[in-house]
C-alpha cells in the first residue's frame, strides 16, 4: 500500500485570511495542512465550490475531507473550470483546517495530477470577501 | 440670447469645437437634458471594505486589512458592538453576517460586492442588476419622491437627481439587521446613503458613497469607489441557496 502521509505544517501566517461571501472564522488562518488524496467529488457550485477528498491515514483507513473554496465566477478568473479535476484524480491540497477538528478546511492551493497548481482568488482577502 | 449669438457666429467657423458647443445648447433646450449613459457591466476596483479601500479585487492575493485606512466613526455603543463581533469571529464563531445564510447583503454593501453588476440606463430610471442572487436596485430619476412610511428593506428606496453630469442618489428605508461590510460593521435603522455617481471616462465609473447615521456614526462616513467597465462580459447566474454548506445559527455555529 502506498503510504500517503498526512503532512501537517504549522505556519504562523500574519494575515487575517478567508475568502467567502461569509466569514471564514471557523477556519484556522494560522495553520496550513497538506493533504494528499483521491478526489471523490468536485462541487462547482455557488455560493462556494467544494472539494471532497478521500485521504488515507497512517493505519490504512481513510476519511473524506470537505474543503471549501471560492465561487465558480471567481475561480474561472483564476483558470479553474468545472472539469479541471475529476473524480479519481490524485490531488495534493493545502488547506487552512477547521478549528473544531472536523475533517475540513478552506483551500489555499490545489495541485492537479499533471502538476498544475491552482489558487482560489483572494485567498488572503479579509473575512467575508467573496 | 446666447443661443442666437452663437448661431450667428457658427457659419463662419465650422470647427468641431463649435459644433460641439451647438450640440450642448440643443441638449440644454430639450425636454429631457442629455445625461451621461452609465449602461454597461461594471466591476469594482477597491475591494470589499469601506474601512480599507486599498485592497483591489482583480489581483487575487491580498494581505490582511487595515481599518485605520478609513476608520468608521462609530458612536461608543456601536463601537462596542463591532468589537464584540470581531472578537467572536476571532474565536471561531462567524456571527453577525446575514449573507452567511444567503440573505442579501443590502445597501450599501451591494456596491462593494466583488462581483460584476449591470446598469440599465433608461428614461426616468436606472436599474442595477447584481451577480449575487440577481439582486436589483431601482433608482428613479423621474421626479418622484420616496414613499411615505417606508417598510424597511434590504436595498431601500432610491431616488436620483442630476447635478450636471453627476447622479446624486439618496437611499433610505433600509433594514437595521444588514451589515455595512463583510467584517460585520453595524448601522442603525436611521441609516441614509447618499451616492454621487459620475463617469470619469468611457470605461470608469465613480461612486462617492456617504453613510449618514446619527445613531451609529458620529459624523458622515464616506468612501469613494471606482468601477471598471467589463467589455463583452455577461453577468453569470449565482444562486446562493444552491449549495450553501456554511449556514450558521445566531451564535455562529454551523447548522449542518
Amino acid at each position: 500500500m502506498r503510504k500517503t502521509m498526512l503532512a501537517m505544517a504549522i505556519a504562523a501566517i500574519a494575515v487575517s485570511a478567508a475568502q467567502a461571501h461569509h466569514s471564514f472564522a471557523m477556519f484556522d488562518a494560522t495553520r496550513s495542512v497538506t493533504l494528499k488524496g483521491t478526489l471523490v467529488q468536485f462541487q462547482w457550485t455557488n455560493p462556494h465550490s467544494w472539494v471532497e477528498l478521500q485521504v488515507p491515514d497512517r493505519k490504512g483507513a481513510s476519511r473524506t475531507w470537505s474543503i471549501e473554496t471560492s465561487s465558480p465566477l471567481v475561480l474561472k478568473r483564476q483558470g479553474w473550470s468545472r472539469s479541471v479535476i475529476k473524480p479519481g484524480d490524485r490531488i495534493t491540497i493545502v488547506i487552512r483546517p477547521r478549528k473544531d477538528g472536523a475533517p475540513g478546511g478552506s483551500l489555499v492551493s490545489l495541485t492537479t495530477p499533471d502538476g498544475r497548481t491552482l489558487l482560489p482568488a483572494g485567498n488572503d482577502l479579509p473575512e467575508g470577501a467573496n | 440670447m446666447h443661443q442666437s449669438t452663437r448661431k450667428q457666429w457658427l457659419p463662419g467657423r465650422a470647427t468641431a469645437l463649435a459644433a460641439a458647443g451647438l450640440l450642448m445648447v440643443q441638449a440644454a433646450g430639450a425636454q429631457e437634458p442629455a445625461h451621461p449613459d452609465f449602461s454597461g457591466v461594471w466591476l469594482q476596483d477597491q475591494g470589499v471594505l469601506f474601512s480599507d479601500p486599498t485592497k483591489g479585487v482583480a489581483s487575487g492575493r491580498h494581505p490582511g486589512y487595515d481599518e485605520s485606512k478609513n476608520p468608521p466613526p462609530l458612536t461608543p455603543a456601536y463601537a462596542e458592538r463591532y468589537e464584540a463581533t470581531k472578537a467572536a469571529r476571532k474565536a471561531g464563531r462567524p456571527v453577525d453576517d446575514p449573507t452567511a445564510n444567503c440573505l442579501p447583503p443590502g445597501m450599501p454593501r451591494l456596491m462593494v460586492n466583488p462581483f460584476p453588476f449591470e446598469i440599465l440606463h433608461t428614461p426616468g430610471r436606472l436599474t442595477f442588476i447584481f451577480t449575487a442572487d440577481s439582486e436589483v436596485r431601482r433608482i428613479f430619476t423621474d421626479g418622484r419622491g420616496h414613499e411615505e412610511d417606508l417598510d424597511p428593506t434590504f436595498n431601500g428606496s432610491s431616488i436620483g437627481r442630476w447635478e450636471g453630469d453627476t447622479l446624486v442618489v439618496e437611499t433610505i428605508g433600509l433594514r437595521e439587521d444588514t451589515k455595512l461590510q463583510s467584517t460585520g460593521l453595524p448601522h442603525s435603522a436611521e441609516l441614509k446613503v447618499v451616492e454621487r455617481i459620475r463617469l470619469l471616462g468611457p470605461d470608469k465609473l465613480e461612486d462617492e458613497i456617504t453613510m449618514i447615521d446619527p445613531v451609529a456614526f458620529t459624523r458622515p462616513y464616506s468612501s469613494t469607489r471606482t468601477y471598471t467597465r467589463l467589455k463583452g462580459e455577461e453577468i453569470q447566474e449565482y444562486v446562493c441557496a444552491d449549495n450553501n454548506r456554511s449556514a450558521v445559527d445566531p451564535s455562529g455555529k454551523l447548522v449542518k
